[in-house]
């Protein structure tokens, strides 16, 4: 797994994870450029998806109740605590880009996949503290 | 300190984010669990953008400025033959008053002429009638669909064999563009004794 992400912009910021824990360095927006079309699960660290291809890319959600609690087992959510989509290559109306909540999960209380159809829109995912999924801004 | 206002920074200027749909077009919205806007034009000149039905986006047609190539009107230099018949038979005139409508399939009918029976207290009545394919002759049976309502006349003995102008009016809807339809009347007397007439007939159709 790709905990560094491998970004230019290499921001970290140095977090208290509680007794157990201690401290920790994190990026602050976790980047994952896409290239390729395809199906992806978004890992629990990263924040930033730039998505630039002209083709079909599925981005599958990660279980926003790991997502949230963060356990030992899993990579640490990113500072901002957020997801964000991006259309980089505006490529979103002829090929829209999908987003999936996971099982059982919804977005803005809706279930189902939604559809980045506007070239070089983004969309942002902030997680609910009920855990029943995400809601966008 | 210095790492919070880089963050804060950081979040303050997420706001400004670029989204894009071409130059010109209006953006369209695409219901729950759709990001950003799809979009339809810019359109060409002398087109604007036509909804073809709520489940679709709009796009873009050409500009309606007239009722379309379909207008006629047309002197028919015949009188048909009147009929004796107490079923509704055709008046034959169809062949000559076709229109095809090209752009709203919506036409204003309207066939005027000269209504008679030659019997005292007969009645004649006249309605028109429009449809497809090879028109019907005079005689034949009624055929294609009625629009607008029928004339009649009932002559007593002085009025006998006088003809009263009639219009018949009607507006047809719903017409397939590019196909022509042919524009007649059907006429029926209310006894065999009695010969009904309708003639010196004017076809006149404009699509509206």
């Amino acid at each position: 797994m790709d905990l560094d992400q491998g970004g230019i912009t290499y921001q970290r910021i140095r977090i208290w994870m509680g007794p157990s824990l201690g401290w920790f360095d994190q990026q602050v927006h976790p980047e994952l450029l896409i290239v390729a079309a395809g199906t992806y699960n978004l890992s629990d660290n990263t924040s930033v998806v730039l998505v630039n291809v002209g083709g079909s890319v599925t981005l599958n959600l990660p279980n926003v109740v790991a997502w949230q609690r963060e356990p030992v087992y899993r990579p640490m959510t990113a500072v901002e605590r957020s997801i964000w989509i991006k259309d980089l290559g505006g490529n979103a109306a002829a090929f829209p880009i999908s987003v999936v909540p996971f099982p059982g999960q919804f977005i803005d209380m809706i279930s189902g996949t939604f559809t980045i159809v506007q070239n070089r829109a983004s969309f942002r995912l902030y997680p609910l503290s009920d855990l029943t999924g995400w809601y966008s801004a | 300190m210095k790492r919070i206002y880089l963050l804060a920074l950081l979040l303050a200027s997420s706001a400004a984010l670029a989204q894009d749909i071409p130059n010109h077009s209006v953006p369209i919205g695409g219901g729950p669990g759709v990001v950003g806007w799809r979009s339809a034009g810019p359109c060409v000149v002398g087109q604007t953008l036509i909804y073809s039905g709520t489940s679709s986006d709009p796009g873009c047609s050409a500009i309606v400025t007239t009722g379309g190539s379909g207008i006629l009107s047309a002197t028919l230099a015949v009188n048909p033959l009147g009929t004796t018949s107490t079923t509704f038979v055709m008046g034959g005139v169809g062949s000559g008053c076709r229109i095809t409508p090209n752009s709203t399939g919506r036409v204003l009918v309207i066939l005027t002429g000269t209504i008679s029976n030659s019997a005292n207290g007969v009645l004649t009545s006249v309605g028109l009638r429009i449809g497809t394919g090879t028109a019907p002759v005079n005689g034949a049976a009624a055929t294609g669909t009625s629009i607008g309502n029928p004339a009649y006349t009932q002559p007593n003995a002085s009025t006998t064999n006088v003809f009263y102008t009639v219009p018949l009016i009607g507006i047809a809807t719903g017409l397939v563009s590019g196909t022509s339809y042919w524009l007649d009347y059907n006429i029926v007397t209310s006894n065999v004794a009695g010969t009904a007439v309708f003639q010196n007939v004017v076809c006149t159709a404009i699509e509206l």
